[in-house]
């Protein structure tokens, strides 16, 4: 593009880690949330503070519980349209399944359900999702969300976009550019292992900024690019559908023989058959996990054509002690409860995939890397944060880039404080709304998104003076609107459970405690950013004064 | 130079759709065609999936880069959507009439 390799790596560092850097601090943000969303859903909803449960009987909850999970409603709403005629009132449910991991008191459970009559897709099935109390089987409401699994999480992924996998694929480009600004990054700064160590405090703000985003973007630059690349290896057959599209033909007749090889059947035969025991194969297969010198618990538990004769049941373990997310899974035969096939250990390619999934999402036990994977990814919020302002700083006093410098500093100001600011909205708003609002969770996320557009309006509102080369008060004004919400949340908190940080503190409830001890520091954090950003105002104002 | 001022905006359209349009294609043909042929050569077809799942992105964004530090967009687009249409096309054949 340029004449030599420097200039172009920088050209494409600069423009797509711009463009690409707005969403990437999204994804970076919530993706740092995510590693605690359980605890989070713990915070937000306080009739699950309990302590993490293991996979209930069969018997005697999830049989129950798996027959009252139905269509979610929109898929629904959507098959209709799909198909020839009318669709059946009942629908055929294909399989059930339930996970769980060790820091869950609550229990998902989902299922699928077979749509016919779909000319395009003879395959064509809907989901059906559902939390419970594993203790009695009692159904958590629809509309109380999940903040933390529900919204937080595929905000990460999917930017929370619903229409078919377009919020895949922009978080999917933007892991790519991720990787690319890495792979640029370094070729564009030759004086690597110098910058690991480079911090000029005392320099002026556009050096300091720089020198800020390069260690950032250098000590973890591992663990920013493990988590770009790994992300896009979890959703590769979304990206690359391949298998369903140019290679349906072979991968149809792979699957086949797969399912005939193990003995696991492919479909249901359309005859019906009560199901033996599925406690006595839990029993059975943790029986046979400890004979293999790995004794645990149940992480996944799957019924693959219920109520058929062909039906089966796939019992896998609990990744709690390894990096991979369960593993080890032993396949009954539902009606008969005999031992039809147990997973062979892995092969080294999978051994490989499992290990990339597996740390990615990490429902293994370790919380010091659970922080510290939090501190990686704030790492990579500070990265791409200073990146901008560098931006700025380096192009505010260039009288051709007015327009630009003000969008780039408006839109910085949405993405980090304005971020930050509709994060705790969420939360408030989780405190303030009544348990009983029917939607509650869709206003909650009403309240999310209403306040970031508003942080939006307000951040360009007050940009005009950046051209001048000052500093945005938008930065400072709305540092104090997260200070004040980040209380205000913690307030609330004690204030409807009675949850305080003493009592929570005191017992040792370490999901509660440690949010409003975060959400404290965050207000620390926010007064102290606020104060020293009035100092520089008032010192780049006095330096414009003197000309 | 990081100026984007300085480049036309239908030269920019074409810089950037040539390494990221024509590396998607690039890489949708080397899965297609690297699992085809991990699965001639013996390869259980998931095993094979996996594979190419992990070796793809990292292909992605190599040539992705690649790209820009050719002089002629006309050569990117030769060699990433051309080399990924003729892998397509090798890897279904291969599929369709050598492993079914």
């Amino acid at each position: 593009m340029f004449s030599t390799l420097r200039q172009s790596m920088a050209w494409v560092h600069t423009w797509f880690g711009l463009v690409l850097g707005f969403l990437l601090i999204v994804i970076f943000f919530f993706g740092s949330l995510s590693v605690f969303d359980r605890e989070i859903d713990r915070w937000v909803l306080p009739e699950t503070r309990f302590e993490p449960q293991i996979m209930p009987s069969y018997e005697g909850i999830l049989e129950q519980a798996f027959n009252h999970v139905a269509p979610e409603t929109d898929e629904l709403a959507a098959a209709k349209m799909r198909v020839e005629g009318e669709l059946p009132e009942q629908l055929q449910i294909m399989n059930w399944g339930a996970y769980t991991t060790h820091r869950d008191p609550t229990l998902y459970l989902y299922a699928e359900y077979a749509v016919p009559n779909n000319p395009n897709d003879p395959f064509d099935h809907i989901h059906g999702y559902a939390t419970i109390d594993p203790r009695t089987g009692a159904f958590l409401p629809k509309d109380h969300l999940k903040i933390g699994s529900e919204f937080f999480y595929p905000m990460h992924y999917r930017l929370y976009l619903h229409w078919e996998n377009l919020g895949y694929i922009i978080v999917g480009v933007a892991a790519l550019i991720m990787l690319v600004a890495l792979v640029s990054g370094v070729i564009i700064h030759r004086k690597l292992f110098r910058e690991f160590f480079t911090f000029r405090r005392h320099k002026h703000t556009q050096r300091r900024v720089l020198d800020l985003h390069n260690m950032t973007g250098v000590v973890a630059l591992p663990f920013h690019f493990f988590f770009a690349f790994s992300g896009l290896v979890i959703f590769a057959y979304i990206y690359l559908p391949v298998s369903a599209t140019v290679l349906q033909t072979p991968a149809f007749a792979a699957a086949q023989e797969e399912a005939k090889d193990k003995g696991l059947a492919f479909a249901p035969a359309g005859q019906s058959a009560a199901i033996a025991s599925v406690d006595t194969m839990v029993v059975a297969a943790k029986r046979l996990w400890s004979e293999r010198g790995m004794p645990g618990d149940v992480g996944y538990l799957f019924v693959n054509h219920p109520g058929d004769i062909n039906s089966y049941v796939s019992i896998y373990r609990a990744g709690r002690d390894a990096v991979s997310l369960v593993g080890q899974g032993i396949h009954f035969n539902s009606v008969t409860g005999e031992l039809i096939y147990q997973d062979p250990d892995p092969t080294a390619i999978s051994i490989i995939n499992e290990f990339l999934t597996g740390l990615h999402l990490q429902h293994f036990e370790h919380w010091l890397l659970r922080w510290l994977y939090v501190i990686g990814g704030l790492m990579g919020c500070i990265c791409i944060a200073t990146g901008f302002i560098f931006f700025v700083e380096k192009r505010k006093r260039d009288s051709q880039q007015v327009t630009t410098v003000r969008w780039v500093d408006a839109f910085a100001v949405t993405s980090i404080t304005g971020m930050l600011l509709a994060t705790m909205a969420i939360l408030v708003a989780n405190r303030l709304l009544p348990v009983d609002l029917e939607h509650k969770g869709s206003w909650e996320i009403r309240a999310f998104f209403m306040v970031w557009l508003l942080s939006l309006g307000h951040a360009f509102w007050r940009s005009n003076i950046v051209a001048q080369g000052l500093i945005s008060p938008a930065w400072r004004e709305q540092c104090w609107g997260v200070a004040l919400l980040s209380v205000l949340a913690v307030l609330l908190n004690w204030t409807t459970t009675g949850d305080h940080l003493l009592k929570t503190l005191f017992n040792g409830y370490w999901p509660v405690a440690s949010m409003d001890l975060v959400l404290l520091t965050l207000s620390g954090l926010s007064i102290k950013v606020a104060l020293s950003l009035r100092q520089r105002e008032g010192d780049a104002l006095l330096l414009m004064e003197q000309g | 130079m990081s100026r984007s001022s300085g480049l036309a905006p239908l030269y920019l359209i074409d810089r950037i759709a040539s390494s990221m349009v024509g590396g998607y294609l690039f890489v949708w043909g080397f899965t297609t065609l690297g699992i085809t042929l991990g699965v001639w050569l013996g390869m259980p077809y998931l095993e094979a999936q996996t594979l190419l799942y992990l070796l793809a992105f990292l292909v992605y964004a190599s040539v992705f880069c690649w790209g820009f530090t050719v002089q002629r967009t006309a050569v990117v687009w030769t060699v990433l959507a051309g080399g990924g249409v003729a892998m397509t096309l090798l890897g279904w054949c291969l599929g369709r009439f050598y492993l079914t």
